[in-house]
């Protein structure tokens, strides 16, 4: 919401129709919770009953229209058993955005969420948007954990919540997507562009003289 | 036969892992055959050989990726060596703690590795770098599954024969041929998405496996030897478990604080974030909860203060004041820079800047114009130019780090000539304040995961410390080298910066501030204020020599540490350092302290040339050349620090969070902020009355009323006086 109230003052951003942005999310979560379903779900709209068990990090990219803007997500998938825990911010680092994930049916794992939700605010970047994933919404009859609780966690602690199924696919597309909506865009011709006047000085000419220099390559 | 064994059901190892083999055991190859449903032949297989290896190893246990490792050798060798296979792989041919909690072995491999292409590959190195980006986020899997399910079955045998042949050595081998072989591709690119996306899947897509052979044993020659890497990997195994230990510690500790601080919070939620001098006269404090952003003003003369008629979006963290223009400006959470006119209080503009403003930093340039800087939590430096109230036009961002930039801080150098220094994570950058290029950068500490506090400028170098930590650095602004460690928590000099000392204290350093006579005040996480004195010596030349030696191994060892490099000698002359001051202190009292120390080892270390420790240590090196080191001693070690504490204060239960000083007249006068709104006696002005320093109250008055809000006294003694004034008046 702040995000379009700035459009006049960077320079840029206004020029091209469609934008590009690029994001960088992780998932988090205890073991066997559906991260990797999840992601595999949505990257590739495919379900295996018995996913390979993740070693250190997968890595994934997705893309998703957001009204004008295309939103690139590298997703970094990470394993969940707890010895891997010290690599975890190898991958949360310089984040944008967070799923952590638990297994309605598993009480454990949404104590092992929050543990991860702390974890996050206090070591990822503060402005990180947090997204907290019930997965498994199939197996509501083993629910371990209610929609309420977790829904009122979630508020208190500002994150996006919504229950999920990689199995079924409900609700797993809405959940990428609403964090594509709430992440700032800012055009990644933008962000090329500033990151070539940080190698080469700064170039007093704006944002926008360079933004023609680079957006051929940028946009493909 | 082994495998045979029925496993006693309270068997605690196995109890201990057996759920996550369970969970683990049909998501291993799912799709061969062999491990295709929970009935299959190789499931159990699979199953035993794991249970059975938490019952050999259990310091090691089950880590997911030995189900990969097993599963496997399955396919070409009974259970029982399949077993052993797993022994070796994890107790011989990989470094310890490789699988084991922290994974500090595969850590420290990464490391090694990220060496070696420097080494081997420097272009490639070079433009990683320069993205900032950093591989092992890919290659670790490379390493912890032995490239399963990276590169195609095929390719993956062949490197699996090398490896169980020739060890550990082979895995970096080939990794650095495979980025040989694809350099090209990732050359191309230039963002991260593409680097990863391009890396993953052309290696995916190794077929080539003589031409994989070849770069790999006859391009990369003259490959480091065995013993070599050997060497570096315990290295950096050594670095890596330290600082895994001191985080471990780090996390207990926090997990306490966190617990202090959240009951805590259930009564004061409105911190105090950030306070600035405007206008001569006032002081504004910034408090607020995470919503929120809050404002008081304070009177210097009256030491009144009162509640502002500003209510921001969210906290206020950063504020500065441009005395000229009459404006204010505050950098907020939500990333919104908002002008206010100090005058009448009025929000002039608010601007967006996308991202949280950690801090900032005004810069006169000329009359009538200001360059402001801001410090963002996506490591982003925002430039802007200001020359009246109004809103700024000439605005764009710098991309300076990937972590949060935390402090910025103006420092002039011998020759007047501006920079600014950037603290992001454990990081310094130093840009040229008028042209704006990077001059260069360094890190103060040794674990990546560290977070600069502040820095503060002073004419004896940069002050620095670490969050969490009670150790102050100073750093020289021409050299870039710590000059001195100082631990306020001990009230002790330190010679060796140890890793563990960062671990997050009650006593840790939450601001300090340095005046023009020398002076540093500090303030820390419970509550003291210190005020210390720093001294400079001069060195005789006589004594010029010896001084080298005491301190020269405790800064080869900072330098080392701080670059990554222990190596070897160092420690070993470290050692005898050690040893060496040991025996003497055994032979007369042991509970003296450093200095002691200091004194003793010069004396011994007389005894070595310098020019036999620079050789001696460079031959070990790579990087750095005698030379360079042989300037860096010469240039720093005709000066020695020296601190004495002078006042020591409990000023509240709180943390302290800002000081500040200001000259007004002949005096200097020092604000400190400490704790949370609404407390007593947050807001106190320091002033120097015979040497002494003390201290007076803002007392918080109601807006409206203008009567006194707190503290208590403040009010009784006010309607005592306000009675006496009546009665004065009666009695006229």
């Amino acid at each position: 919401m702040s995000s379009q109230t700035r459009s006049g003052s960077g320079g840029g951003g206004t020029a091209s129709a469609s934008r590009t942005c690029q994001f960088k999310l992780v998932l988090l979560g205890e073991s066997s919770v559906g991260k990797s379903s999840l992601v595999l779900r949505f990257v590739k709209g495919q379900f295996h009953e018995f996913q390979e068990s993740t070693i250190g990090a997968a890595f994934l990219t997705q893309t998703v229209q957001i009204d004008d803007t295309t939103v690139k997500f590298e997703i970094w998938d990470t394993a969940g058993q707890e010895r891997y825990h010290s690599l975890a911010p190898m991958y949360y680092r310089g984040a944008q955005a967070a799923i952590v994930v638990y297994d309605i049916s598993n009480k454990e794992s949404f104590h092992k969420a929050q543990t991860w939700v702390k974890e996050l605010q206090r070591q990822a970047s503060p402005n990180i948007v947090i997204a907290l994933a019930g997965n498994k919404l199939d197996l509501a009859n083993k629910r371990a954990v209610s929609y309420e609780e977790a829904k009122q966690y979630a508020d208190e602690h500002s994150l996006l919540f919504m229950e999920t199924s990689a199995k079924t696919a409900a609700n797993v597309m809405d959940i990428f997507t609403s964090i594509a909506k709430k992440l700032p865009k800012s055009d990644v011709n933008e962000q090329a562009s500033r990151q070539s006047q940080n190698r080469s000085g700064v170039n007093v000419g704006g944002a926008n003289q360079n933004q023609q220099g680079t957006s051929g390559c940028a946009c493909k | 036969m082994i495998l045979k064994i029925d496993f006693p059901v309270k068997q605690k190892e196995v109890t201990k892992f057996h759920h996550q083999i369970y969970l683990d055991l049909l998501r291993t190859l799912p799709n061969n055959v062999k491990f295709s449903s929970k009935y299959s032949q190789g499931v159990n297989q699979l199953q035993e050989v794991l249970q059975v290896f938490c019952l050999h190893n259990p310091s090691i246990g089950y880590c997911q990726g030995m189900n990969f490792i097993v599963g496997i050798s399955l396919l070409f060798l009974e259970p029982e060596d399949a077993f052993w296979c797993l022994v070796v792989i994890t107790e011989k041919l990989f470094l310890p703690h490789y699988f084991d909690s922290g994974l500090v072995g595969a850590q420290a491999d990464q490391q090694c590795l990220k060496n070696l292409i420097e080494l081997k590959l420097p272009d490639l190195h070079d433009h990683l770098e320069s993205l900032e980006l950093d591989l092992s986020s890919i290659t670790l899997n490379w390493f912890l599954a032995i490239f399963i399910d990276a590169l195609p079955f095929e390719t993956m045998l062949r490197i699996w024969d090398c490896f169980l042949l020739e060890g550990s050595k082979i895995l970096f081998r080939y990794s650095l041929a495979l980025l040989h072989m694809h350099k090209n591709t990732l050359m191309e690119n230039n963002d991260t998405i593409s680097i990863f996306k391009s890396l993953k899947y052309s290696v995916k897509f190794t077929f080539d496996i003589d031409g994989l052979n070849k770069i790999a044993f006859e391009q990369l020659e003259p490959f480091p030897k065995r013993k070599e890497i050997i060497q570096k990997q315990k290295n950096y195994l050594r670095i890596k478990l330290e600082s895994w230990k001191s985080r471990r510690l780090q996390k207990i500790n926090q997990d306490i604080i966190e617990w202090d601080s959240e009951n805590d919070e259930q009564n004061f939620h409105l911190k105090i974030d950030c306070s600035s001098f405007v206008d001569g006269n006032f002081v504004w404090v910034c408090y607020g909860g995470q919503m929120e952003g809050n404002v008081m003003i304070g009177d210097l003369e009256m030491k009144k203060m009162s509640v502002q008629n500003i209510v921001t979006e969210s906290k206020i963290l950063s504020i500065v004041a441009i005395e000229e223009f009459d404006l204010v400006l505050m950098g907020l959470l939500s990333g919104n820079l908002i002008g206010f006119n100090s005058v009448n209080k009025e929000q002039l503009w608010n601007l967006n800047l996308k991202d949280s403003i950690l801090n900032m930093l005004s810069v006169k340039a000329e009359t009538n114009f200001y360059r402001l800087y801001c410090a963002h939590s996506n490591g982003k430096l925002t430039y802007i130019e200001l020359d009246s109230d109004k809103e700024p036009s000439e605005i764009f961002d710098i991309n300076v780090s990937s972590s949060p930039i935390e402090w910025i801080e103006l420092v002039i150098d011998d020759h007047e000539e501006k920079y600014i220094w950037l603290a992001s994570a454990n990081t310094v950058y130093v840009y040229n304040e008028r042209t704006l290029l990077n001059e260069t950068k360094f890190e103060v500490s040794v674990n990546q995961f560290d977070h600069i506090l502040m820095l503060k400028h002073t004419k004896n170098g940069v002050l620095l410390s670490i969050k969490g930590s009670s150790i102050i650095h100073l750093y020289d602004y021409n050299t870039y080298k710590c000059k001195l460690l100082f631990d306020v928590k001990l009230n002790l000099r330190l010679s060796i910066e140890k890793d563990d000392d960062f671990s997050f204290s009650r006593n840790r350093l939450t601001c300090f501030l340095s005046l023009d006579n020398n002076l540093i005040w500090f303030g820390t996480g419970d509550g003291y204020l210190l005020i210390y004195s720093i001294e400079i010596y001069e060195q005789k030349k006589i004594d010029k020599l010896h001084k080298k030696f005491s301190l020269n191994t405790q800064i080869f060892k900072r330098i080392m540490s701080r670059r990554n490099f222990s190596l070897a000698t160092d420690f070993n002359l470290d050692y005898i350092y050690h040893e060496r001051a040991k025996l003497n202190v055994k032979r007369r009292d042991s509970s003296l302290p450093d200095k002691f120390l200091d004194k003793n080892s010069k004396k011994e270390m007389k005894k070595f040339k310098s020019e036999f420790i620079l050789k001696d240590i460079s031959k070990h090196l790579d990087v750095p050349s005698e030379n360079e080191f042989k300037i860096n001693i010469c240039n720093n070690y005709d000066l020695e620090y020296k601190m004495d504490l002078l006042t020591k204060a409990k000023i509240s239960d709180q943390p302290v969070r800002t000081i500040m000083s200001k000259k007004i007249g002949d005096e200097i006068a020092v604000i400190t902020c400490s704790g949370n709104y609404g407390e007593d006696e947050t807001v106190l002005k320091w002033s120097q009355k015979d040497k002494n320093w003390k201290n007076e109250p803002f007392i918080e008055m109601c807006p409206i009323t203008n009567i006194p809000k707190r503290p208590l006294y403040a009010k009784i003694e006010y309607f005592q006086n306000l009675k006496n004034k009546k009665e004065t008046k009666k009695f006229f």
